[in-house]
């Protein structure tokens, strides 16, 4: 599966405003963290190779584990690609289910952005874990054209 | 022999030929010649490609003398559509945090 989940998004801020706000450990923690849950601390070491992790709390203040992920590119205000792991509380990263994440950031009309968001190489985790399954709300469309469109 | 999972649906789907003759089994049934025709295959070339779609429990395949007809399940297709729409709604809203938290200049200090 080549590219999996692509989403894209345009968000009124210029570029580089939208880039901070991946890398920025205190804005990361203002919207990284599922809906209802909080997180707890972020952290990033930006340069190829840095760490960039993320702690989420339920509301009961449970720690949910969150996100690891190794920074593998970054090209200021234009790309972030990371090696990415969900991973719960005990924060154990297994190479199996490690996929992709990219973010590109293009300049848009009116001072926007355009985000890309394109998360691959799946296979891994959707064999391992239906962990995003379980913990996000579910919903199947019921069109193989959709999957199809997801898939393409 | 079926191994319904996500792991085997991924991978059967981790292919355009085989994207491909899903997408087109959704409509009708089709032999392994039909399947092969657009896709400028060999029959022995489609005929090794559908039976990845078998293993993964997604195609079932008919065999009336010459003639192997294949037909799409499309309801296994749903545990993996559904892992893909979770994990896409994930990052939608994720990215609806994002936009809401600059559009109150959150990020600014």
């Amino acid at each position: 599966m080549s590219e999996a989940i692509r989403i894209e998004r345009v968000i009124p801020a210029p570029p580089e405003r939208v880039y901070r706000a991946w890398l920025e450990p205190e804005v990361l923690a203002k919207w990284a963290a599922p809906v209802g849950w909080s997180v707890a601390d972020c952290e990033v070491e930006e340069r190829a190779g840095g760490r960039y992790r993320c702690r989420h709390l339920d509301p009961g203040g449970t720690d949910m584990g969150g996100f690891e992920a190794e920074i593998a590119e970054l090209v200021p205000n234009e790309r972030i690609v990371l090696k990415w792991h969900f991973v719960g509380p005990d924060r154990a990263t297994d190479p199996a289910t490690e996929t992709r994440l990219t973010l590109l950031f293009d300049p848009a009309p009116d001072g926007a952005t355009a985000v890309t968001l394109i998360h691959d190489e799946l296979d891994g985790l959707a064999a391992a874990h239906p962990f995003i399954a379980e913990n996000i709300e579910g919903g199947w469309t019921g069109t193989v054209g959709r999957l199809a469109e997801v898939l393409a | 022999m079926v191994e319904q999972s996500l792991d085997t649906v991924f991978h059967a789907l981790a292919n355009d030929s085989r994207r491909g003759m899903v997408e087109r089994l959704v409509a009708q049934e089709l032999t392994i010649g039909e399947l092969a025709g657009p896709l400028d295959m060999s029959f022995a070339g489609a005929s090794k490609h559908v039976k990845v779609l078998e293993r993964a429990g997604l195609v079932d395949r008919t065999v009336s003398g010459r003639e192997h007809r294949c037909r799409l399940h499309i309801e296994r297709l749903q545990p993996a559509g559904e892992w893909l729409t979770n994990c896409e709604r994930y990052w939608t809203s994720r990215l609806n945090a994002l936009e809401t938290m600059i559009l109150k200049g959150e990020d600014l200090k």
